[in-house]
């Protein structure tokens, strides 16, 4: 049975990059799909696709990953100064997700 | 006379810059067989084997000082054929192409740390073509990342829809997809579209 968890930007808000991958990679290991109430960084993204290398195992393939909004350019910079959000992020394990569609204003998920 | 005294002996000392192409996207999407295409093409050698089982690229490969001819001018560039850039790698996929499970497991371990490497010379290319399977859906995270690292960076960046001999073809996603970007439609088996794609890399970085 798979496992949603919709985590708010407040729980994430006083985490620092690293602290924030940690608790993603954490929760998915526990097999979970989470849903942030914001978009992953570039810096995380990469950062997010790295650490997920590291991990990989027999029993932990890897991750499927997908984001709505973000971009860092001025209005999204301002916005996120002022404590709002645009966008949201989906991530689960790729042995519980089959696929993550995303069509520019969509994500479509796919459990197995 | 003197500017152009002072033109000659400028050229005659500065050194060609040498630019360090870098192949970006996922695995099979064909970059091996377009840094072949033109290591074949300019040096007369290949640098990197393909093959139809994912992730046969596990290291960065590189040809360097490979020079190219465009439209009269010489462009000298050192090829970085990456690793596909992937967010899973599951061992499994590769005891279906016929690998026994630890030749996968292996191959998958090789892989994992082949992306890292990929991911960390993001930042040490001075352009980039990310290539994409133009079959396939190319709204992925994957290409949103590279992209969106590329581009934090200004780094300049050529799409490559590859894979337009197969029927099943769609560069009009693509183009869709990211509007913002210069798209090169090629074949790299077949040899379609490589003058435009020589001539959009000249474009770039001049």
């Amino acid at each position: 049975m798979a496992k949603i968890e919709f985590v708010s930007s407040k729980t994430l808000q006083n985490l620092e990059e690293s602290q924030k991958i940690n608790y993603i990679l954490s929760n998915i290991k526990k097999n979970k799909i989470l849903v942030l109430e914001e978009p992953l960084t570039l810096k995380e993204e990469k950062e997010l696709i790295e650490r997920t290398m590291n991990l990989i195992s027999r029993d932990f393939p890897g991750i499927e990953v997908s984001s709505l909004g973000g971009g860092e350019g001025f209005k999204e910079t301002l916005i996120k100064m002022l404590g709002g959000n645009i966008g949201l992020t989906v991530i689960g394990p790729s042995n519980l997700v089959k696929e993550l569609k995303k069509d520019p204003n969509k994500i479509y998920l796919n459990v197995k | 006379m003197l500017e152009g005294l002072f033109k000659w002996f400028t050229r005659l000392f500065k050194k060609k810059k040498i630019l360090s192409l870098g192949f970006y996207g996922s695995p099979n999407a064909g970059k091996s067989t377009l840094a072949n295409r033109i290591c074949e093409e300019w040096t007369g050698e290949p640098i990197s084997k393909v093959s139809e089982v994912p992730h046969e690229t596990r290291t960065v490969q590189k040809k360097e000082k490979v020079v190219v001819k465009v439209d009269g001018k010489e462009l000298i560039m050192n090829i970085l054929d990456m690793p596909g850039i992937a967010t899973k790698v599951d061992y499994r996929d590769f005891v279906d192409y016929g690998l026994s499970v630890e030749e996968s497991q292996q191959r998958a371990r090789e892989a994992t740390k082949g992306i890292i490497e990929a991911i960390k010379w993001l930042e040490h290319v001075d352009a980039a073509l990310v290539v994409m399977d133009s079959t396939q859906d190319p709204y992925t995270q994957v290409n949103i990342t590279i992209l969106g690292n590329l581009e934090a960076r200004n780094i300049p960046v050529i799409i490559v829809a590859n894979k337009i001999d197969l029927k099943k073809s769609n560069i009009e996603k693509i183009k869709e997809a990211f509007p913002q970007h210069s798209i090169v439609s090629i074949s790299a088996l077949k040899g379609e579209g490589m003058q435009q794609l020589y001539k959009t890399i000249a474009s770039k970085v001049k």
